[in-house]
C-alpha cells in the first residue's frame, strides 16, 4: 500500500513525469570496440607468458584497504580501494589487480595487504598480510589469485591459488566486482554482457514526494507543502539518497520558516541537516539567522509574532528604516547583542569553510557586518581584510581553472590514473585551498550527468589504445593481427569524435559551474571592499566619529 | 481679416514658447532678494532607508525539481566522498 495520500497522487504525477528517462542503448561503438576486445584477448591466450593476478576479500568481518604486489624485480603494483570498491570485494567480486609477461620458469611473489576490522575506531591498528613464495609459471597463460580469508577470533590469513588461463567463473566474478563498484563498462568487456552505462537505481519515493511538495508551494498549498517537507525531513531511512534528499527537505523547511520568522522550528529543521554535506553551508548561514528570530511563544504565532504586524505604519517604516538587517529574514525584529552572538556562532563556523562555496563567500561577509552592528570595530575590519584576502585568493585560483578548462589540463587531471579507487568518485580533490571548486562540481547535476556519460567512451578509447600496443608487440606477419590493427585505427579514428563531444559537455557544465563561482567571488569583493573603505572613511567634520 | 490672422498667431507664441520649456525639477524658491528671509525647509516625507550599510546578499534556497537519475548520482558521489573523508581519519591506513 501508497504511504502517499489519494489526493497528492494526481499531484506527483507531474513529480514523476520530471523523472529524466532511462540511460541509452549500448552505444553502437562501445560494442563493436567488445568484440574487437574479446578477439585480441583470443590472440593473447597463445601467448604463453601472460600472467594475471587477481584480488579477492570476501569475508565479512575484515575490509581490504590496499595491496602491495611485486613479481620478481618488477615494479610493485600498489592499489588503494574505494569505499564502494571494498564493498564489491567483500561481496565475493574479484579485482584484476594486473597482467604482466611473465616467462615461463620459477619465479618469486611478495604481497602486502592491509586490513582493517569492520566498525574499527579511527586508532584501532590495521593488520597488514604478508606473503612471499615462489611459483613456476608454466607454458600457458596463468592466473593468480589472491584470497583474504578470515582467521575468525584468530589473524585473518592471506592465500595464492593458481589456476591456469581465465576461466569463465574468474571473468564472471570480475565482472560482478566491476559492475558493484559501478564501473559497468569494465563489467561490459568481461561478459556476460551488462549495459555500459550503470542502470539508474529505482528512484526514492521521497525524491517524488519532494518534488510533488514544490508543486504543492506553486498551487498556492503552503500548508500542505510544508507538512510534506516536515514529513521528508524527519524519516528514517539510511540509504545514501534517502539521507540527501532528506538533508535537501530539511533545508528548505527551515528556508520556508524563516520566512514565517519561526525561529525556533528553522533552528530544527536546519539542526537535522547533516555535516559535512552538500546542504550543511546553507543550513549553517540559515542557523545564524534563525538565532535572531524570536523562538517560543512569540514564535507560535507565526506572522502575528512580527512586530511590525502590531505597529503604525509610520512606526514600522521608522524601524525598518533603523533596522541594519533590514534587507534580511530578521527584518522588523529586535535584534539583541546576545542574539548576534548566537548568530555568530553559525556564522564564524561557516565562514572558517571552502571559500569557493558562494554560502561561505556570504557567511565571510555576514561575519563582518554582525561584527559591526556589536560595535566590534577593529575584528570587523580584520574580518573584512580577511575575507578581501581569501576571495582574491579564489579569483586568482579560478582565473588558473578556467585557463585549465580551456586547454585541457582539468580533464587530464580528472582522468589520471593515481592507483585508487577514490578518482572514480572524484573524491580525493577533496575541498582544500586549490581543489575547492570540486565539492561544487560534484554537487551540480548537469556535471555529474556529462562525466558520467563521459565514462565508457574514454573506457573505450583507452582499451583501443591498450590493444594496437599489445597488437603492436605480436607477430607482424600474421594476416588476423593485421587485420585487427586496421580494425582498431578506424574504430580509434570514429571514436575520437564522440569523445570530444562528451568532453565538451562535461567542460560545458564545468564551466558553467566555475563562472557562477566567479561571479558571486566577483560581487562578494565589491561589498567587502567598499565595507571597508567606509571604515576607512573619515568621519565628516564635527562628527563624533562612530561608525557608521 | 489678415491683421486679425497674424494677431492671433502673435498671441500664440508665447504659449508655444512655453510648452516647449522642459519643465523645472525639483523645488524652487522664489523671493525678495531685497528682504532678508529665513527658510524653514520641512521634509513631507520620510527619506529612503540608505544602501550604505546594506547587509550581505540574501541567500534562499531555490525550489528546484529533483531530476532522479541525477539526484541519484550526486548522492553515490556524496556517499564516496565522505567515504574518503572518514577514511582519512584513520591514523594507519
Amino acid at each position: 500500500m501508497s504511504v502517499i495520500p489519494r489526493p497528492l497522487r494526481i499531484l506527483l504525477l507531474p513529480a514523476v513525469l520530471l523523472l529524466p528517462t532511462l540511460a541509452p542503448a549500448q552505444d553502437d561503438l562501445f560494442s563493436e570496440a567488445l568484440v574487437i576486445h574479446h578477439q585480441v584477448e583470443a590472440l593473447q591466450r597463445q601467448n604463453r607468458s601472460t600472467l594475471g593476478v587477481y584480488v579477492g576479500a570476501a569475508v565479512n568481518d575484515l575490509i581490504l584497504r590496499r595491496v602491495e604486489v611485486q613479481i620478481d624485480d618488477l615494479p610493485v603494483r600498489k592499489y588503494e580501494y574505494g569505499s564502494f570498491e571494498a564493498e564489491a570485494l567483500r561481496r565475493g567480486g574479484l579485482h584484476r589487480l594486473l597482467v604482466a609477461d611473465v616467462e615461463p620458469g620459477a619465479h618469486r611473489l611478495r604481497a602486502r595487504f592491509f586490513v582493517r576490522r569492520i566498525g574499527a575506531t579511527p586508532d584501532t591498528p590495521r593488520f597488514v598480510l604478508t606473503l612471499t613464495e615462489t611459483f613456476n609459471k608454466s607454458n600457458v597463460p596463468m592466473s593468480l589469485e589472491f584470497a583474504v580469508q578470515s582467521g575468525g577470533r584468530g589473524p585473518a590469513t592471506l592465500r595464492v591459488l593458481r589456476s591456469d588461463g581465465r576461466s569463465d567463473a574468474l571473468r564472471q566474478r570480475v565482472a560482478r566486482y566491476a559492475e558493484d563498484a559501478r564501473v559497468n563498462w569494465v563489467a561490459a568487456a568481461e561478459g556476460p554482457p551488462v549495459s555500459a552505462i550503470p542502470d539508474p537505481a529505482p528512484p526514492s519515493q521521497n525524491v517524488g514526494l519532494f518534488n510533488a511538495s514544490l508543486i504543492l508551494f506553486r498551487n498556492g498549498r503552503r500548508e500542505q507543502a510544508l507538512d510534506m517537507l516536515e514529513r521528508i525531513g524527519t524519516g528514517d531511512d539510511d540509504t545514501p539518497d534517502e539521507q540527501l534528499v532528506r538533508d535537501l527537505a530539511n533545508l528548505t523547511l527551515g528556508y520556508q520558516m524563516l520566512r514565517e520568522r519561526n525561529g525556533a522550528a528553522a533552528k530544527d529543521a536546519f539542526g537535522r541537516v547533516r555535516s559535512p554535506g552538500p546542504y550543511a553551508n546553507p543550513a549553517l548561514l540559515g542557523l545564524g539567522w534563525a538565532a535572531l528570530l524570536p523562538s517560543g511563544a512569540r514564535a507560535r504565532g507565526g506572522r502575528g509574532a512580527d512586530r511590525l504586524a502590531d505597529m503604525a505604519p509610520d512606526q514600522a517604516d521608522e524601524l525598518r528604516r533603523r533596522d541594519p538587517l533590514r534587507y534580511n529574514w530578521s527584518q522588523g525584529v529586535d535584534i539583541s547583542d546576545r542574539s548576534l552572538r548566537a548568530a555568530l556562532t553559525a556564522w564564524n563556523e561557516l565562514a572558517l569553510r571552502n571559500p569557493f562555496d558562494p554560502v561561505v563567500q556570504e557567511g565571510m561577509l555576514v561575519v563582518a557586518y554582525a561584527l559591526q552592528r556589536l560595535d566590534a570595530h577593529a575584528q570587523a575590519q580584520q574580518q573584512y581584510e580577511t575575507t578581501i584576502a581569501r576571495l582574491e585568493r579564489v579569483r586568482t585560483r579560478l582565473d588558473e581553472l578556467l585557463l585549465e578548462l580551456g586547454d585541457g589540463r582539468l580533464f587530464e587531471r580528472i582522468d589520471a590514473d593515481p592507483g585508487h579507487g577514490w578518482r572514480r568518485w572524484l573524491a580525493d580533490f577533496d575541498a582544500d585551498a586549490q581543489n575547492g571548486y570540486m565539492p561544487l562540481l560534484t554537487t551540480d547535476t548537469d556535471f555529474v550527468d556529462a562525466i558520467e556519460a563521459r565514462r565508457p567512451l574514454l573506457f573505450q578509447v583507452r582499451l583501443l589504445a591498450q590493444h594496437a600496443e599489445a597488437l603492436a608487440a605480436m607477430p607482424q606477419d600474421d594476416a588476423r593481427v593485421r587485420a585487427l590493427q586496421q580494425r582498431i585505427a578506424e574504430l580509434q579514428q570514429r571514436s575520437a569524435g564522440p569523445l570530444a563531444q562528451a568532453t565538451a559537455r562535461a567542460g560545458a557544465a564545468a564551466l558553467a559551474v566555475l563562472q557562477r563561482i566567479a561571479v558571486s567571488t566577483d560581487a562578494y569583493l565589491v561589498d567587502a571592499r567598499f565595507a571597508l573603505a567606509r571604515i576607512y572613511d573619515p568621519p565628516p567634520a564635527g562628527g563624533n566619529g562612530a561608525m557608521p | 481679416m489678415r491683421r486679425g490672422l497674424v494677431s492671433g498667431l502673435l498671441l500664440l507664441l508665447p504659449a508655444i514658447a512655453a510648452a516647449e520649456e522642459p519643465e523645472a525639477v525639483g523645488t524652487t524658491i522664489v523671493g525678495e532678494r531685497e528682504a532678508a528671509v529665513g527658510l524653514y525647509l520641512a521634509p513631507w516625507q520620510d527619506e529612503q532607508a540608505s544602501d550604505l550599510d546594506r547587509p550581505p546578499g540574501l541567500y534562499d534556497v531555490p525550489l528546484q525539481a529533483l531530476d532522479a537519475r541525477g539526484f541519484g548520482l550526486q548522492a553515490d558521489y556524496d556517499e564516496a566522498i565522505r567515504n574518503y573523508r572518514r577514511e582519512r581519519l584513520y591514523r594507519s591506513r
